[in-house]
């Protein structure tokens, strides 16, 4: 669980991964040792303030810089909203995050189905699966070129999406993606919040959090 | 000696622009007649002095891939470099009389 200046939700996604039976260890943006983690997570927030573009200048720390070299070695990685804006910006997912069409901040449960499990982050979802989560963002405007998209498309790398409503324009509704190799992982809304009837919509996110503990177990 | 460079970087053609449509919907508003477009984007002036003693072609290149991987997003972005670059006598006045 990394934290940079500007994150918000490192304690809820902490507290997503105690939840479904893992140990979260506190990773520090400016320090380069991940501590030898199974799996990192990028949290949502506002990091640097969103300053030059959402998750640009927190893509060039240190830690970043680690989380890249290992997840070309296959270290899995989940990108949360700005964590995905990090992703995109350092090049470890395609496309890019703009602000929403509707130009407002958007925070409601949102509708989402999930189309590819090809990840070990997903591994306790089906396709075809509808999810509530929480999204909340200003720039979630999903950009790739045509090309791109029908790339991401065909590979089944688009494995998230908004159902009912767009929340900000994304195109073809994309609410996230995942790498080639489907260790690395981004969307826009928050299955931190969505892990227990108390405080979210449903107890649909911790799935996440569940796949990738379940995935290292059954690895390790 | 100062070098001043500018940088200006908006979104393709290609990409949504929701800050643009409103400015122009504000623009229609304001009275500017048969406003056809407009893009919002963003422009850096940065000044550095060089003592570094790099060429002029290896400091070309050095300010073109900053432009391009660090100030823009290639995905979504276009820039432009312009330098040398004087910003004209409106941009040092409000420049100096905001410091």
């Amino acid at each position: 669980m990394v934290t940079f200046p500007g994150s918000l939700d490192d304690v809820d996604a902490a507290r997503a991964v105690s939840k479904a039976g893992g140990e979260p260890v506190s990773l520090w943006h400016d320090d380069a040792d991940i501590k030898a983690v199974d799996a990192v997570i990028l949290p949502g927030g506002f990091s640097f303030g969103d300053y030059l573009r959402a998750g640009a200048i927190a893509s060039l720390s240190p830690v970043v810089e680690t989380v890249v070299k290992e997840a070309a070695a296959g270290l899995p990685v989940l990108g949360i909203c700005n964590g995905f804006q990090i992703l995109c910006e350092v090049g470890l997912l395609p496309g890019a995050l703009t602000r929403n069409a509707g130009l407002r901040f958007v925070c409601r449960d949102q509708r989402l189905r999930v189309e590819d499990v090809n990840s070990p982050w997903l591994r306790n979802y089906y396709v075809g699966q509808e999810l509530v989560i929480p999204v909340k963002n200003g720039e979630g405007c999903y950009q790739i070129s045509k090309d791109e998209l029908s790339e991401l498309e065909r590979s089944g790398m688009v494995f998230l999406r908004y159902i009912e409503e767009n929340p900000n324009g994304s195109l073809a509704d994309v609410a996230g993606v995942r790498n080639a190799q489907g260790n690395v992982l981004g969307l826009m809304p928050h299955p931190e919040h969505a892990i227990d009837v108390l405080t979210g919509p449903s107890t649909d996110g911790l799935g996440f959090f569940s796949s990738i503990v379940d995935s290292l177990v059954k690895a390790g | 000696m100062t070098e001043r460079v500018t940088v200006q970087v908006w979104l393709k053609e290609a990409v949504l622009d929701p800050q643009g449509q409103a400015v122009q919907k504000a623009l229609t508003r304001e009275g500017l007649p048969g406003v056809k477009s407009v893009r919002q984007g963003k422009a850096f002036f940065i000044e550095f002095e060089d003592e570094s003693g790099k060429s002029q072609e290896d400091l070309n290149q050095l300010i073109e891939k900053l432009a391009r991987d660090l100030l823009s997003n290639p995905v979504i972005e276009d820039f432009q470099v312009i330098w040398p670059s004087e910003p004209d006598a409106r941009v040092i006045d409000y420049l100096e009389g905001d410091a």
